[in-house]
């Protein structure tokens, strides 16, 4: 088991197919690592030299993955909402944003939008609140509500 | 009148019985006491069946059950066995050699077995995939002599003193006629007459981005060291006999070793064998002076070469699929099968494959006419330089005499289903065209 910041890669996984295990690479840019390191396609984690490791360490490590992009996306989306965009607030009521039709078929959005500004909620949950400005407006919190 | 013959054969019976039923059935009495290890297991698998089972709904994709009850019947485990199921369990057959005495005329339609000399020999290179599941199911390995054989040995023969880019060949015909098969003959001829044989039975495998390759600084080149390493130790046991004979003319720096001059060339590629990022530079070292002696010619066999005149699918560090000419070792074999390079005694000769479609090359099918393709159509002109001077050889299906050659000897190994007999193998070869896999997997398998 290959230990590489922060993700476990098991070590009979083929290299192309374990490179996506971190959050931030899909499939291209898989084989495009995989291109740059001259590493073969049937290449299993195990069968990576020591200097191997060490270079496909530092080349993950100048992209932008995991923590890092998790951070980006959420800022991006909380920009819209400390601006009072119309796409923030369909993010905070967990809606289409991009203008899609609700009156039937939204589920994904109702599952899965609004996540991050949750996310964000739940970090500053504890004492710091009272601390960093709401980025809502009074009147705005009460119009956001979902059900009364 | 055909359907008279179908009454009176048991070939009607065929529906009303399953297979293993009439494998039962066919199997004669004094093998009856045959075990085989599907035996074993569907006695397992009976007792096993007798209890309820009562299975747990799993989620988990991931359980893999090591051995499945229900499948316990089909014993193939692995790629070497066979299912019995299919096959009938063959008798070893007593063949006659396939020597270069016995590879004439006269002996066109009998089955020759593999000299004894030769057998260790291909041994250590693996069989062509299709041909070695019959060698499989039929003991000791062996091929029927053809006259496409005969004709084209005699043209081998022929290329024994000539420069080796006078004589490249490449062996074509429709899937399952027999090339590799005439390809595997070839390379046995060659090896009971003493040359210096060099076989790659699948190319593909070089090309399918299955080996590590590094790439050499400063150049567009990759090297693949322990592919290079493997098949140098392959040559070397190939040929040990003959190797012994000649010595290098110069001194010669192979990755880190030096290798003085007059070194053996066995001694030379176990240096080869022993450091893999050394391999690459014995194999230029040693093809160099195989092609600068001329006392022993030298064959260049390669089966699946289609997969050497397309792009490779290792990827160069701009992630484009790389050209063989990129490569060391395929372009140190396409080199001599172009004939940039030349042996000064010998013959290149290389069989095509339809087994992979992604080994597919169509510059080479149109080069050799196999294939016409719109003139609008743009070939690669970075593949089509490679394939000049290449003369095509057409592998022909079974003719009747040759056919009936073989269906004796499948008679004599036990694997028909039914009784043998002559409307049998008129049915077999008039509906396998005389294709020499389908009248094989006709037989054996009865479909």
């Amino acid at each position: 088991m290959l230990h590489l910041l922060g993700v476990n890669l098991p070590d009979q996984k083929l290299v192309q197919y374990a490179l996506p295990l971190f959050y931030g690479i899909g499939q291209k840019t898989a084989l495009k690592v995989l291109a740059t390191l001259s590493i073969h396609k049937t290449c299993k984690i195990a069968d990576l030299s020591e200097p191997q490791v060490n270079q496909l360490s530092t080349l993950l490590s100048d992209m932008k993955i995991e923590s890092d992009l998790r951070k980006q996306i959420r800022a991006n989306i909380m920009h819209h909402r400390s601006i009072g965009s119309y796409v923030g607030r369909r993010h905070a009521m967990g809606l289409p944003v991009r203008g899609q039709n609700t009156k039937n078929n939204a589920k994904t959005a109702r599952r899965l939008n609004g996540r991050w500004l949750k996310a964000e909620k739940r970090e500053y949950s504890s004492s710091t609140r009272s601390i960093i400005p709401s980025a809502e407006s009074p009147f705005e919190s009460f119009f956001n509500r979902k059900w009364f | 009148m055909a359907h008279r013959f179908l009454a009176s054969t048991p070939l009607l019976s065929r529906t009303s019985l399953s297979l293993t039923a009439r494998a039962r059935a066919a199997v004669p009495a004094q093998y009856a006491n045959y075990v085989t290890a599907s035996a074993v297991v569907m006695a397992g698998g009976k007792a096993k069946k007798a209890a309820p089972k009562v299975k747990a709904q799993s989620n988990s994709f991931r359980k893999k059950k090591a051995a499945d009850d229900d499948k316990g019947e089909s014993g193939s485990g692995g790629a070497t066995r066979l299912n019995e199921k299919y096959y009938k369990p063959s008798v070893p057959v007593k063949v006659e050699e396939f020597l270069p005495s016995t590879a004439t005329k006269e002996h066109v339609g009998q089955v020759l077995g593999f000299p004894s000399t030769v057998i260790p020999a291909l041994a250590q290179t693996a069989y062509p995939t299709l041909l070695s599941e019959q060698f499989e199911l039929i003991k000791p390995a062996a091929l029927v002599v053809r006259e496409s054989t005969v004709s084209f040995l005699e043209k081998v023969d022929k290329a024994m003193k000539t420069p080796s880019s006078q004589s490249r060949i490449v062996l074509t015909g429709e899937a399952g006629s027999g090339k590799s098969a005439l390809l595997l003959q070839t390379v046995s001829h060659c090896l009971s007459a003493g040359w210096i044989v060099i076989y790659v039975p699948k190319a593909s495998t070089w090309m399918n981005s299955s080996f590590a390759y590094n790439k050499v600084a400063n150049t567009t080149s990759f090297v693949q060291p322990l592919l290079a390493s493997n098949l140098v130790g392959q040559i070397q046991n190939v040929n040990k006999s003959v190797l012994d004979k000649i010595t290098t003319s110069e001194t010669a720096m192979v990755g880190r070793h030096e290798v003085e001059k007059g070194t053996k060339l066995s001694a030379l590629l176990e240096v080869g064998v022993k450091d893999q990022f050394a391999a690459q530079d014995v194999m230029e070292v040693f093809m160099k002076e195989i092609g600068a002696q001329n006392g022993i010619p030298t064959l260049i066999a390669v089966d699946e070469v289609n997969s050497f005149f397309r792009p490779s699918q290792y990827l160069s560090q701009d992630g484009k699929e790389l050209d063989p000419e990129h490569l060391k070792l395929p372009k140190l074999f396409l080199n001599y099968i172009s004939g940039k390079s030349t042996f000064k005694h010998g013959a290149i000769v290389a069989a095509t494959s339809d087994t992979l479609l992604a080994n597919k090359s169509e510059v080479l099918d149109v080069t050799l006419g196999v294939k016409e393709v719109s003139p609008y159509k743009r070939l690669s002109q970075t593949i089509l330089p490679w394939t000049q001077g290449l003369t095509s050889v057409e592998v022909p299906n079974y003719t009747r005499e040759e056919a009936k050659g073989v269906f004796d000897y499948y008679k004599k190994a036990n694997i028909f289903f039914d009784a043998a007999s002559e409307p049998l193998f008129l049915n077999k070869f008039i509906t396998s065209n005389g294709n020499p896999r389908k009248f094989f997997t006709s037989c054996a398998k009865g479909i």
